[in-house]
C-alpha cells in the first residue's frame, strides 16, 4: 500500500500520494481544502486516475506518521525541515 | 475409433475451441463411476447421432455388458471410471466385461473398446490383458479409450451441440469487445469472497495426484487470456480504490494456497480457482471471457501457480 505493488502504480501508491500533497501545503490548510485542491490537480492529468477519500485520508496519515505535516488549530501544516 | 459423420472443422474458432477443451477435459477427468457413463453416453449422442444407441440395464437382464453401441462399426463400449483404479479389480472387470459382450452381442460385436479416464493412463497388465484377449479373439478388435483420446474426439462435436452440453463459451469477435463492463461484474465478486472458506472438493483418488502440472488445456487457456492482461491492468489503474488489485490478489493467493495444503493437482486447484472467481453455476459467454483475462492477469504475475511455473520452466 505504502509503496508501489505488483498492481499499484507509484504515483497511486500512498507514498506516490504523499508526494502529490505536500506541494498543496504552501500554507495551512483545512482538510476539506486540502481534497477539493488535491482532487482538481489529478483531474487536470489525464493519465491520474481518481482514488477514493479513504486513500486519501490514509496518505495523510502517512505524512503525519513520517513528520512531515502537523495537524493544528484544524489545520494541517507541512513539518519545516531542519 | 471409427465414427459417424465428421462434423465440420472450422465450425468453431480458436477461442472456442479452447474454451470447450477445456470444460470437455474438465467433465472427462472429473466424472466418476455413473457419471462417467451419462457423460460418455451424452457425448456420443452428440457427436454420431442416431447412429449411436444407449443401453439401458432392462431388470434382471442387465445391459448386456455393454454402456452403449454404434452400429456402422459394431462397436460395444464398456466405461469404467472408479474413484480409485485397482489392478485386481479392473483386471477381473475387464475379464467379466469382454467375455459377457461376447456372448451377449456375438456377431452384432465387431469391436469392443474399454472407455477409462485415468489421465496416467492403465497398467501394464490391463493392456496387456487387452492385447491377449485380441489376440484370443480373431475378428474383434479389441482398445483402449484413454481420457486424451475421448477429449479430442468430442471436440469433433459440432459448437452448437457442445453449448448445448456446456453452455456458451466466448468467441474471438467477443473477446475482441472485452471491456471494464464484463470486468466489473468479475472482480466485485472476487473482491467480497472470504477466500479462507474451505473450498468444497472431494478428496481426490491418489492416482490423479500423480498427474501434476497443468494441462495443455489449462496452458491453452492462459495463454489466450494474456492478450486482456492489459484491460484488467488499466481497470485495476483506474479503479478510485488503489489498493483492489493488491485485496484481490490477496484473495486468490490465500484461496490457492488453502488448495495447495490439501494437495490438490495443479489442475484441480486450476479449476477451483476458475470456479471462485465465475461465482456461478453456469455463466454467460462473456462472463467466462473476463473471467479469463482475470485469472491470466493474477497468474502472469505469480500470485498463483508459481509452482506451475516453475515445473514448466518459466515458460507456458
Amino acid at each position: 500500500m505504502i509503496l508501489p505493488t505488483k498492481h499499484i502504480r507509484a504515483d497511486r501508491s500512498l507514498l506516490g500520494v504523499g508526494a502529490d500533497i505536500l506541494p498543496i501545503l504552501n500554507e495551512p490548510k483545512t482538510i476539506s481544502r486540502i481534497w477539493e485542491e488535491f482532487r482538481s490537480r489529478r483531474a487536470r492529468h489525464p493519465n491520474m486516475a481518481p482514488i477514493t477519500y479513504s486513500w486519501f485520508v490514509l496518505a495523510l496519515d502517512l505524512l503525519y506518521l513520517l513528520n512531515a505535516v502537523d495537524y493544528e488549530g484544524g489545520r494541517l501544516q507541512r513539518v519545516p525541515t531542519s | 475409433m471409427r465414427t459417424g459423420e465428421p462434423e465440420s472443422k472450422e465450425d468453431m474458432d480458436k477461442a472456442q475451441r479452447i474454451f470447450f477443451r477445456l470444460h470437455i477435459e474438465n467433465a472427462v477427468l472429473k466424472a466418476d463411476g455413473n457419471a462417467f457413463q451419462v457423460l460418455f453416453e451424452d457425448l456420443m449422442e452428440k457427436l454420431h447421432g442416431g447412429v449411436f444407441e444407449r443401453v439401458r440395464p432392462y431388470g434382471n437382464l442387465g445391459d448386456r455388458k455393454c454402456d452403449g453401441y454404434l452400429r456402422p462399426s459394431k462397436t460395444v463400449f464398456q466405461c469404467y471410471a472408479p474413484r480409485e483404479m485397482q489392478l485386481k479389480p479392473l483386471l477381473t472387470k475387464m475379464s467379466e466385461d469382454f467375455h459377457g459382450a461376447k456372448k451377449h452381442w456375438d456377431d452384432r460385436m465387431e469391436c469392443w473398446r474399454f472407455v477409462h479416464n485415468d489421465p496416467a493412463g492403465l497398467p501394464a497388465d490391463a493392456v496387456q490383458m487387452l492385447q491377449d484377449l485380441e489376440k484370443e479373439n480373431p475378428g474383434i478388435d479389441v482398445k483402449q479409450i484413454p481420457p486424451s483420446d475421448l477429449i479430442d474426439t468430442f471436440l469433433k462435436i459440432s459448437a452448437i451441440k457442445l453449448s448445448d452440453h456446456f453452455g456458451p463459451v466466448p468467441s474471438m469477435g467477443m473477446l475482441e469487445n472485452l471491456s471494464f463492463e464484463e470486468l466489473q461484474p468479475v472482480l466485485r465478486h472476487i473482491a467480497k469472497q472470504k477466500p479462507a472458506d474451505n473450498p468444497p472438493l472431494n478428496a481426490p483418488s491418489p492416482e490423479k495426484l500423480e498427474h501434476n502440472g497443468l494441462s495443455d488445456a489449462a496452458a491453452e487457456y492462459l495463454s489466450l487470456g494474456r492478450k486482456w492482461e492489459r484491460l484488467v491492468e488499466r481497470y485495476f489503474a483506474q479503479h478510485p480504490e488503489p489498493d483492489l488489485g493488491d485485496r484481490i490478489a490477496e484473495g486468490f493467493r490465500q484461496r490457492y494456497a488453502s488448495l495447495k495444503d490439501m494437495e490438490l493437482s495443479s489442475d484441480d486447484i486450476f479449476s477451483d480457482l476458475q470456479a471462485y472467481a465465475n461465482g456461478k453455476a453456469r455463466s454467460d459467454a462473456k462472463h467466462e471471457a473476463a473471467v479469463m483475462a482475470v485469472i491470466s492477469y493474477f497468474f502472469e504475475r505469480c500470485d498463483i501457480f508459481e509452482d506451475a511455473v516453475q515445473s514448466r520452466g518459466g515458460a507456458v
